[in-house]
């Protein structure tokens, strides 16, 4: 139940990676990632592979990252994700905000 | 030639016996007298020819001239028994047969109607049942008359967008409820700093109170001229305790507003945690009712063109079974063609059996042709009377 980031110098990509459950608890973690001075990278995109389950709490948090960030829909990509996290972001329509794949 | 009928022969020998006896003899007794068995075969020769001559003339045929014929009392009788017989079983079958073809005729009409009467019921109950039918359906659709779709589609649209509505407001209280979280993590942070300075606070009283000692100390020893300053040193110092007083206030109430606030940061976090299986359970239940409702409507649509297919099938059905009552008028031409002539036969053997007094049943006979020719003459249609024999090629008229 982590939150890890890693910034690749050569193509400028702040990766962020949710362990475990996504929910409240990751929350200051999360802000931590986005906030800090590697945010100022070209791309930013947040990878799924160890993520079990999200809930609003996670919605609410990508949504402020969007926000702190100022990106426009589709520039933060969300990959990896699994069937059940992958239907969520389609009943929430946050298809239409992240690149989902 | 003769021909030699060997039974006419033998019936000739039995019935003149006599002479054939009398004609052995003689043959006998001119063999003896004469000594000659050829002669007497010769007279047996001639005696044969002779009689077979006579046999020749008896059977020819005899010529009766027309008017010495004299009919034997015995045919005379027996054919006037006959027809006695005749005309007597005549005038016992033939009225129960008319009767029966008039009952005939009664029966069926009586059944036609009913039949009719029976096959128009159904008619109606038939188009009864399909603008029933048509009611029902009508009552599970809706008043926009351009979509025909059930009502029930219309309801599951509107519980989606109700869904639908539900997700939106679920994230934008998450959204929110993060961003006052944030916001409450920043206040801690900022109370940290607080603390921070009030321990600076802490320090210069604590200094101040130092100084404000040593103050006093450097007053005593001055003597009289540090009596002022002594005083002045005695309220610094109280000022500095008060100070440490007050400071020791300011940070037990920080530490209570840090306490509500992580209140308030676990309840705000349990706002912003709504599980979403609940809203994705829905939406899919949705998805596939609307599906199916569709696949309903479908149905319900083909279903009442069906239904009306049908009905107009059993219209066209009755319209043939009625057609086909029509034979009724058909039997109708037949038994009184079947009782006139009945009728006919009646009166036929009723003036027979007052002709049954004359001796001769000759003027009978003649009698009953007379009849007989005026009955063909009279009815030359009873052999195309009707001749039609299925409803389909019979020139009945319709009502």
């Amino acid at each position: 139940m982590t939150v890890e980031h890693a910034f690749s110098e050569s193509n400028g990509v702040l990766v962020i990676s949710v362990k475990g459950t996504f929910d409240f608890a990751m929350l200051d973690d999360f802000r931590a990632a986005y906030s800090c001075d590697m945010a100022d990278a070209e791309k930013v995109v947040i990878d799924m592979r160890d993520t079990s389950s999200i809930n609003s709490s996670a919605l609410g948090m990508l949504l402020n990252m969007q926000r702190h960030l100022g990106a426009a829909d589709g520039e933060i990509s969300i990959v990896n994700c699994n069937d059940v996290v992958k239907k969520i972001f389609e009943i929430t329509h946050f298809n239409k905000k992240f690149r989902i794949e | 030639m003769v021909k030699l009928d060997y039974i006419m022969l033998k019936n000739s020998i039995e019935d003149n016996w006599p002479a054939w006896v009398f004609t052995l003899l003689a043959m006998v007794v001119v063999g003896i007298l004469f000594d000659s068995v050829w002669l007497s075969v010769i007279i047996f020769s001639i005696s044969v020819f002779w009689s077979l001559f006579l046999l020749k003339k008896d059977t020819s045929p005899l010529e009766m001239p027309e008017e010495d014929v004299v009919i034997s009392d015995d045919v005379n009788n027996l054919t006037k028994e006959c027809l006695v017989k005749m005309a007597i079983t005549a005038e016992a079958e033939l009225p129960p047969l008319v009767t029966n073809m008039t009952q005939i005729q009664d029966v069926i009409a009586d059944a036609s109607v009913k039949l009719r009467e029976s096959f128009n019921g159904l008619s109606d109950s038939a188009e009864q049942q399909t603008n029933l039918t048509r009611d029902i359906i009508n009552q599970l659709r809706t008043d926009d008359t351009n979509s025909s779709k059930l009502v029930f589609e219309e309801f599951a649209a509107q519980t989606a967008s109700a869904i639908s509505d539900y997700v939106d407001l679920t994230i934008e209280v998450s959204d929110k409820s993060i961003q006052a979280i944030n916001k409450v993590h920043d206040m801690s942070a900022q109370m940290d700093v607080m603390f921070k300075l009030l321990e600076q606070v802490k320090y210069l009283a604590d200094q101040t109170g130092l100084l404000a000692l040593n103050a006093s100390i450097e007053a005593a020893r001055a003597g009289e001229f540090g009596r002022g300053f002594s005083v002045v040193a005695n309220e610094v110092r109280s000022l500095a305790e008060k100070s440490a007083d007050l400071n020791s206030q300011i940070h037990a109430n920080v530490c209570l507003s840090r306490d509500m606030l992580e209140e308030a940061n676990i309840l705000v976090g349990h706002i912003a945690s709504i599980e979403m299986d609940h809203a994705i359970g829905a939406k899919s239940d949705l998805a596939e009712m609307t599906n199916k409702l569709k696949t309903v409507s479908h149905f319900v649509d083909e279903s009442l063109e069906t239904s009306a297919g049908i009905s107009s099938s059993i219209q066209v059905d009755v319209a043939n079974a009625i057609m086909a009552l029509q034979y009724d008028d058909m039997i109708s031409q037949l038994v009184v063609h079947v009782r006139s002539w009945l009728e006919n036969l009646i009166d036929g053997s009723g003036s027979v059996s007052h002709l049954l007094n004359e001796d001769d049943v000759r003027v009978v006979l003649n009698a009953i042709i007379e009849t007989l020719d005026k009955q063909i003459e009279s009815k030359p249609a009873s052999q195309s009377a009707v001749a039609s024999t299925s409803v389909d090629h019979g020139e009945v008229e319709l009502f």
